[in-house]
Parts: structure tokens; C-alpha cells; sequence
């Protein structure tokens, strides 16, 4: 009995070690500056983060990045329980989108003071990504891409029902019509097993398609300017939703498909719409041929969604600005070599790379860059996501699974982007 | 020894104990009322509100919504569960040689993580290319054209999330059924046998009779863990779809750390604890009554 | 007769293993494996390429250890404090035991889930969030492992301490050496609950934790599932290689823990 309590004692031990083990400083780190850098990137993009972040720290050695990977469910979640509970990194990724929530929160340091110690040069930035991340005329992150939303097509398939042109491209008419048309082609033409559309019956790449035919259309976000009221036009939202419900009646798309990107991969759909950052997916997959374009202007404006990757500095109470320094050459050192971070199929945030030959020999970028100028970001609203999540997301979805009719999935959104922004 | 220093041992005893317990329950009720009571995200305690979160909740159709959820998957799981612990304790129970091989398959999954019985769940359960699909398919249950969606459609969705349940968490339900069988008596059945009495009238007779108050103290343990069901909903279906299989615990998540509003959050978990207590009170009531005297 | 209730009782037991048996044999399947029927699932080749990769490329193993450093912690913990509280409600003679004995008894009434949002704040205030002290302490003051042991305890023959008393024994020494070692199956049974129950527990980690070397394996392995374009291979060798520790031990303890659930019936 004496050995059990003792090896209880010694476990009681081990958790006061472990207690004084987490609130330790950090160790001495001669001359470096050590940077604990937050990302949520999976994949291919996680693969090119990587790379970035090594060739950084060679080439400058006095400052030492370290990645910290969170899932992308729990990434904002972490971020901000994290950042309150003083342990917040002293660089992260944060979304355009999400910045506002970040910044009307305190979160984010703004960096103005600091670009001039970083050598950060705003002007150099593509000025439709950068109008995204100033707040009363401060500057509050580094962008270093926009990801806007995008159509992927299987040559192979295309070219079998007589859809593809001389130069690889889709034959499509930018008409409602014609996209219809285009679809039903493909539908009579493949074998039964390929969908014409790869698509998930819902989630947010149904949201990213309708905010870039309500776009397309004219609508512009479903806030007010002033931010405290919904602004939906009405008629145009339901026009884009009727239009992607259609697209299911039809059976363009397989429903309730458990996972579209992996259907695409496999050759069992013709085309899919989604954002650049497949494009280094698929290239790395054996056999496919495919080709990339932007979102045809089927309702006439050139528009899409998109998002954009920015780099933020968390605010944090004992702010060394020696980090902060550093922490800002890094973002803005990526944002300058986005031809490495664009290999995973982003847009770079910085025209001047468009014109490297390292980006220029990237295949299938060229053919979506321009799309960065017609991305059309949410407004500066600290409810972007809740209104993304419980306005649209949900309705949408209720929508496409036949329980609300597209009017009333339309109305439901307008009522709870009120609520959301009355809460 | 005198009494001062045995009340100082006492002291020195209970000690570590209380230490841990005040911080780390009793402390947290305080909070969580003087949370309920202010305006208090993930950052900061910003301003007072009083009840005007209560009055809120009161009126927030997600919270009923999130409310009658959870109530769902307690009708749909305690009594199966009863039942189907029941029926399991019976197969371990008989003298067979595959005695321990029942038992342990049945507990079995009662001790793999919460996580991995999510996965497994909902990768069995996929359309097109999940096992369950395709073995109603090979048995022609299911034409080969044909998908069943599991999880996009309500009821499939609850049918997968209470099987998945039941079958992690039957086998601990199994056991206290199987201590209590053992516990009866066998002269009990021999008395009756003499008697004349049937296999099927012994069960109904001193089986179910004998085993009325593990029933009970199951029916109350199961309906409290099931309202406080969480995990394998969030990691199955995510509430979905469309929030119809959202339960209470889940909502208070997402309201607190994803729209970062703890104090509405706060809030919401007073209202659940108040539903708890009302449950184990009843519970210690009829227990009272059943058994004639104090509880347990 | 007979038999069909045997084969149905077959029938039952394949249900119940077909889900482990399925997440074992995908993944030791090769990434990509074609499905013609339902057998290819389980038949040949196989391959063990998944588990080499998921042990050199994801965390899982520092994953396995917190989580067994978390819940032996918590189990020797929760042991030594509710067998202390309980030894002095039960033996010791002191002012307020009855009120003590209510506090704790009030406990049994806190379902923790119902106080996890002000757990986060207190846990915070204290700044312990993010680290195995934060992960474990939460947990260590357990009322129904007192509530449980203390019963044990009363049930110990008066006589048996009033002699050692008598013979001079200390109270440390009558709680040492007669107490706990005549109540080591119910403190076994405790233990093996509690174990268990932090092993799973997965509310509280996930809140508590937001660095990846903290995680246990409950909130872990969701971080390997997310991201698109999964195969089957993969997440099957996760779930497999997370438990197969946890079905090992199930298997070399089963009769204690089937004991212990039944011994103490199990913990909401």
C-alpha cells in the first residue's frame, strides 16, 4: 500500500511539474527572434506554407518562424480563446472576411506604425485585395492572396461532348441559357456514372456560388453600408438561388455527395466549381486533364466570390515591438514571393509577381489572375460569418434538401441577417 | 487521541479534496450566474444585463429547438437502450461455453474513445461508398441505382446517431443488468421450477420482478447522460441537417466560442441544470417511495 | 429452438464486432483500393504502408501519451482525494461532518457539462488553460468517487479500527494499512471508471487546448479527419492505431473492469 501511495504522491508531483513546465518563459534563444506563426492550411496549401516558412528562416537567420497548424473548424475559435488568454501567437492567417470581427474585438494590432520598420510598401499590393483590410484608414493586415471562386472542367470529358474549343477551353455560352445548355450536353453525352457537376448538395461552396451569381447580378453584400440592417435585393438573391436549384432538379449534380473534390479527382464529374486553391491539387494527379477558368458572367457582370489570406499580428500584453518588427518582414516577405504560395493555386496579392517567371511559368494560373480584380469582398460587418453560417449556409441548405421553397429560404435569410446584426 | 487533533486530521483530510472541488465546481456555478448576468465574450466581461438573456433564451426558437433535440434523443435511446441491455445481459448470461466471448464483445466498444465510434460511424454510414450502403445493396435490400442518405435527411440521421449510441454504450448498461441476474438467487428458480412453472413464466415471474431497481437506477443514469449528449452528435452530424439534430450542449458550444457570447451561453447551461436537478429530485422521489425509505 | 436463438445470439455479437472489425481491416487496405463488393473491404492485399505513414507524419503518438498522462493523473488524483475525504467522513470524528457530508452529496447534482462555459472563465482566470494542469485538475475532485467510498468504508467493521486505535495505531496508519488495502477492489473499480472517463472525455479538452502538443487523442484525431479529398485508408489506421492501445489493455483487465462497472455502476 505504501508503493501505491507513493506512486500517487509521485503523480501529484508530475502534475505541479507539469503546471510549472507551461508557464515557463521562453529559453534563452541568443540573438534570435522566435515567432510562433498560427496557420489553418491542409493540404497542398499546408505543403507550400511549409515551404515558405523554411526558405524564410534560411534566409533570414536571426529570425526563427515555427508553424503552428490548427484544423480550420477550430482555428478563429483558438485564435481568439487563445490571444484573451494571453497565449496567443505572434503571427497569424486570419481571412478578409473574418478581420472585422478580429479587429472590433481588439485582436489585431494595427500595423501602420510598424510597416515603415518592415519595409512594408502598400502601394505594391493589388489595391481591390488591399481596400479589404483597412478600418478607418489603418492598415490592420498583410494580405497575401486572394482565392476567388472558380471553374475546373475534365478536358477529356468536355472534349467527348464536343464542348471544347481549339484552345482547351469550354464552349459556353455566358447565358443563363447557355450554362444551362452546357450542362444538359454534358448530362446526354457522358457515360452515366460521370456527373456533368461536381457539388456538394449545400455548405459553403453552394454559399460561394450563389454570392457570385447575386454578384453577377448586381447585388451587392446583404448588409446595409451602415452595417446595422440587412440589405438584401431580394429579387436578385432568389433569381441566383432558383437558378443553383435548378442545376440539382436537373441532376447536373450528384446529390448529397459525401465528398465532390475527391469525384472531380477520381473523373466521375465533367466540371466543378470551386475556389483556385484546387488547382495544385489536381495537378498533382496522375491522369487528369483538366483546364480552369473563371466563372463564366453568365448573369452579365464579371463578379465572383473570393476571399483573401492575411497575415495578422494578435495583440498581446507584453508586445516586444523587436517581434512585431519581425513578425511584419515575415508576412510581407511572403506576400512578396507569393509565385511560391500561388503553386498552390492562390492569386498573388502583389501585381509585380504576376510579371516573375517563376509565376509566369505556373500553367493554369494565367488563365484565372484577372479574376482578382472582380472579386467582390464582404463588407467590413463583425457578422460576416455568423450571417454567412446562419443566414445563408443554413437556408441554402434547407433549400436545396426540398424543405423551404427558394422565396421562403430568401425571406428566412433577410429575417436572420436582422436578427444577426440586432443581437 | 483528543478530539482537536482528530478534527485537525479531519481538516488536513478533506483539505486537497475541497481545494478542488470549490475551484473547480463550486467556484464555476457562482460564475457561471454572475455570467448569466452580463454581456461576456471570449475577450472580456463587457457590460450588466440582468435577465435580459433568460428573457432572451425564453424566447430564442434554437434554444427550444436545441432543447426539444436533445429531449428526442432521450425518448429515442433510453428506452431502447433499457431494453436492449436487457436482451444482452440475457445472451452473456446463459451457461454457455462463448459466455466471456458475449460479454466482452458486447462491452467492447463501451471503451473506444468517443472519437473513433464517431469515424467509424460516419464512414460506414457514407453514401455511395460506405459499408452499410453497400451491404444492403449486395443483399438486394437496397437497388443498385439507389442511395440511402444517412445524414442529410432527419430521421436517417437520428436512426444512425442512436444506433451508433447505443451500440458504444449498451455494453456498460449489459453489465449492470448481468451483476444484478447474478444476484438472484438460484434457489428462487428451483422453488419455482418444482412448482411446475415454465421457462417463459420464470422470466416474467422472478427475472423482471428482481431486476426493478437496477432498471431504475439505469432509466435515471441514462436519461441524465443523455441529456448531456454532445460529442458524437457534434462529430457525426455536426447538428445537422439543418440544425434538427442540434442538441442543447451543442448550441451552448457554438453560441459561446463560435459567436463568442458566453454569457448568453452561461445562461443557457443554468436553464439545463435546472432541467437535470428537476430529474435526479424526481428520481430521488420515486426512489423514496419505491423503496420505502432514504436514497442511496 | 435452440438454435435460432443461438444463431441469433451469433447474430448480435457479429453486429457488435463487424464496425471494429471493418475500421481494422481498411486500414491495413492500400490507399486507393478498388471496391467491387462488399468482401474487398476486408480481403486481401493488405498493407501496412498507412500506419508507417500516419505514425511518421501526424503527432499521434504524443497524442497517445498526454492522453495517458492525463488519465492516470486524474485517476491517481481522483483516488487519493476521494479516498482521504471519504476515510475522514467516514471514521473521523469532527463539527459540521454532517454538513460537509451535504456539500459533497450536492455535487452528485452538478452535471459538469452544465458548467463547462464557467469552468472555461475560472480555468482562465487561473491560467491554466492550454496545459496538462488545466486538463487534469478540473477533474480530480470527484463527489460520487467520495459518495462511493465512503459507503465502502462504513461498511468496514467498527471493531476492526476501534482495536487498532487501541493498539496505538495513528490515524495515518489505520487509513494506510487497514483502510485502503481492505477496500482495494472498490478503489480499483473507481480507478478503472475514472480512467476510462478521462480517456474519452472530450468537452473539456477540446475548450481547454489549442496547442497541438497538448491534445489528447479524442480531440486529435478529429484534426486528422477534416480537409477534403479523404480516403477511407487513412482515417481507419488513425482510429485503429487510437485504440489499439485502449482494446489492449481492455483485454488484459477485462475482469476487473467488468467488476468495477458493476462494482459501482457507472458515472454519468
Amino acid at each position: 500500500m505504501k508503493r501505491i501511495g507513493m506512486l500517487v504522491l509521485s503523480f501529484m508531483v508530475l502534475a505541479m511539474v507539469g503546471l510549472a513546465g507551461c508557464s515557463q518563459a521562453d529559453p534563452a534563444n541568443n540573438g534570435k527572434v522566435e515567432l510562433t506563426y498560427w496557420t489553418l492550411f491542409d493540404g497542398g496549401d499546408g505543403d507550400y506554407m511549409n515551404q515558405l516558412i523554411q526558405q524564410f528562416n534560411k534566409t533570414h537567420p536571426h529570425i526563427q518562424v515555427k508553424n503552428v497548424k490548427i484544423s480550420w473548424d477550430d482555428y478563429y475559435t483558438k485564435l481568439m480563446t487563445a490571444v484573451s488568454a494571453g497565449k496567443g501567437p505572434d503571427v497569424a492567417v486570419s481571412h478578409t472576411s473574418k478581420l472585422p470581427e478580429l479587429v472590433n474585438q481588439g485582436l489585431a494590432v494595427p500595423l501602420d506604425e510598424l510597416a515603415g520598420k518592415a519595409n512594408v510598401n502598400w502601394a505594391s499590393f493589388n489595391q481591390n485585395i488591399l481596400k479589404s483590410i483597412v478600418y478607418d484608414g489603418r492598415h490592420y493586415a498583410v494580405p497575401i492572396d486572394t482565392h476567388p471562386l472558380i471553374l475546373y472542367y475534365n478536358k477529356k470529358y468536355l472534349k467527348e461532348a464536343g464542348l471544347l474549343d481549339g484552345q482547351g477551353k469550354p464552349i459556353l455560352e455566358p447565358t443563363p441559357e447557355g450554362f444551362v445548355k452546357f450542362f444538359a450536353t454534358l448530362k446526354e453525352k457522358l457515360p452515366s456514372d460521370v456527373a456533368p457537376l461536381a457539388q456538394p448538395t449545400g455548405g459553403q461552396d453552394i454559399y460561394r456560388l450563389w454570392w457570385a451569381l447575386y454578384s453577377q447580378l448586381g447585388g451587392n453584400d446583404v448588409v446595409a453600408d451602415d452595417l446595422k440592417t440587412a440589405s438584401v435585393d431580394k429579387e436578385k438573391a432568389l433569381k441566383a438561388l432558383s437558378f443553383i436549384k435548378d442545376l440539382f432538379t436537373n441532376k447536373f449534380v450528384k446529390l448529397n455527395d459525401p465528398d465532390f473534390y475527391k469525384t472531380f479527382q477520381n473523373q466521375k464529374a465533367a466540371v466543378m466549381i470551386t475556389g483556385v486553391w484546387a488547382t495544385g491539387m489536381w495537378e498533382k494527379t496522375k491522369g487528369l486533364d483538366f483546364g480552369a477558368a473563371p466563372l463564366p458572367a453568365i448573369f452579365g457582370k464579371e463578379a465572383t466570390w473570393g476571399d483573401s489570406h492575411t497575415l495578422i499580428l494578435p495583440v498581446s500584453q507584453n508586445a516586444d515591438e523587436e517581434k512585431q518588427v519581425a513578425a511584419l518582414t515575415f508576412a510581407n516577405w511572403v506576400a512578396d514571393n507569393g509565385h511560391i504560395w500561388a503553386q498552390a493555386g492562390h492569386i498573388p496579392s502583389k501585381p509585380a509577381i504576376l510579371e516573375k517567371p517563376e509565376f509566369k511559368k505556373l500553367p493554369y494560373r494565367s488563365d484565372y489572375v484577372s479574376v482578382a480584380s472582380h472579386v467582390v469582398f464582404s463588407k467590413h460587418s463583425d457578422n460576416n460569418w455568423s450571417i454567412r453560417d446562419q443566414a445563408m449556409i443554413k437556408n441554402f441548405d434547407a433549400c436545396l434538401q426540398n424543405k423551404l421553397t427558394p422565396e421562403q429560404a430568401i425571406e428566412n435569410m433577410e429575417k436572420t441577417v436582422n436578427d444577426l446584426l440586432q443581437k | 487521541m483528543n478530539g482537536k487533533r482528530e478534527g485537525m486530521f479531519a481538516f488536513l483530510f478533506l483539505l486537497p479534496f475541497f481545494v478542488a472541488y470549490v475551484l473547480f465546481t463550486l467556484l464555476p456555478m457562482l460564475k457561471g450566474l454572475q455570467m448569466s448576468l452580463y454581456k461576456w465574450t471570449l475577450i472580456a466581461k463587457l457590460h450588466f444585463v440582468g435577465l435580459d438573456q433568460y428573457v432572451q433564451i425564453m424566447r430564442d426558437p434554437e434554444f427550444w429547438n436545441a432543447l426539444w433535440n436533445t429531449t428526442y434523443f432521450v425518448i429515442l435511446s433510453t428506452p431502447t437502450m433499457i431494453v436492449l441491455a436487457l436482451g444482452l445481459a440475457l445472451v452473456a448470461n446463459r451457461n454457455s461455453r462463448l459466455k466471456t466471448f458475449y460479454r466482452s464483445v458486447f462491452f467492447l466498444p463501451s471503451v473506444l474513445s468517443v472519437t473513433v465510434i464517431s469515424y467509424v460511424g460516419l464512414f460506414m454510414f457514407r453514401p455511395y461508398t460506405g459499408l452499410v450502403n453497400n451491404v444492403l445493396k449486395w443483399l438486394h435490400v437496397l437497388p443498385e441505382n439507389k442511395e440511402i442518405f444517412w445524414l442529410t435527411d432527419e430521421t436517417n440521421a437520428w436512426l444512425v446517431l442512436v444506433a451508433v449510441t447505443l451500440w458504444w454504450t449498451v455494453g456498460i448498461n449489459m453489465i449492470l443488468y448481468l451483476s444484478a441476474l447474478q444476484d438472484i438467487p438460484d434457489s428462487m428458480y428451483e422453488a419455482a421450477r418444482l412448482d411446475g412453472a415454465t421457462d417463459r413464466q420464470l422470466f416474467w415471474y422472478i427475472t423482471l420482478p428482481s431486476l426493478r431497481p437496477i432498471t431504475s437506477t439505469i432509466l435515471l443514469l441514462q436519461l441524465i447522460a443523455s441529456y448531456k449528449v454532445f460529442a458524437q452528435i457534434w462529430l457525426i452530424t455536426k447538428g445537422g441537417p439543418l440544425n434538427q439534430t442540434r442538441p442543447i450542449i451543442q448550441y451552448i458550444y457554438e453560441e459561446g466560442f463560435k459567436n463568442n457570447n458566453l454569457g448568453y451561453a452561461a445562461a443557457m447551461s443554468y436553464v439545463l441544470f435546472l432541467i437535470l436537478l428537476i430529474l435526479s429530485l424526481i428520481h430521488m422521489k420515486w426512489n423514496q417511495r419505491a423503496e420505502g425509505g432514504t436514497p442511496a | 429452438m435452440k438454435w435460432i436463438y443461438r444463431f441469433l445470439s451469433i447474430c448480435l455479437a457479429l453486429i457488435f464486432l463487424v464496425p471494429v472489425i471493418w475500421m481494422l481491416a481498411v486500414s491495413v487496405k492500400v490507399e486507393g483500393f478498388k471496391l467491387d463488393s462488399v468482401f474487398d473491404w476486408f480481403l486481401p492485399p493488405y498493407s501496412l504502408d498507412s500506419y508507417k505513414k500516419v505514425l511518421a507524419q501526424t503527432p499521434l503518438l504524443t497524442w497517445t501519451g498526454n492522453s495517458f498522462i492525463v488519465a492516470t493523473a486524474t485517476t491517481a488524483l481522483v483516488v487519493l482525494l476521494s479516498s482521504m475525504a471519504a476515510f475522514a467522513l467516514s471514521v473521523l470524528r469532527f463539527r459540521f461532518k454532517r454538513l460537509v457530508y451535504m456539500i459533497v452529496l450536492a455535487g452528485l447534482m452538478v452535471p459538469g457539462e452544465a458548467t463547462i462555459i464557467p469552468l472555461y472563465q475560472v480555468v482562465k482566470d487561473l491560467h491554466l488553460l492550454d496545459s496538462y494542469s488545466g486538463l487534469i485538475l478540473p477533474a480530480i475532485a470527484s463527489p460520487f468517487a467520495v459518495v462511493v467510498l465512503k459507503s465502502f468504508y462504513d461498511a468496514l467493521p467498527g471493531e476492526l479500527l476501534e482495536s487498532a486505535e487501541l493498539d496505538g495505531a495513528g490515524l495515518w496508519t489505520i487509513y494506510s494499512r487497514i483502510v485502503l488495502p481492505l477496500t482495494k477492489p472498490a478503489m480499483s473499480s473507481i480507478a478503472i471508471l475514472t480512467f476510462i472517463g478521462s480517456w474519452n472525455s472530450f468537452l473539456w479538452p477540446y475548450l481547454c487546448v489549442s496547442s497541438s502538443e497538448l491534445f489528447t487523442l479524442p480531440i486529435g484525431v478529429p484534426t486528422l479527419m477534416s480537409g477534403y479529398t479523404r480516403d477511407y485508408v487513412i482515417p481507419m489506421t488513425v482510429n485503429s492505431l487510437s485504440s489499439i492501445p485502449i482494446i489492449l489493455l481492455f483485454l488484459i483487465f477485462e475482469k476487473q473492469i467488468v467488476k468495477g462497472v458493476s462494482l459501482t455502476g457507472l458515472k454519468g
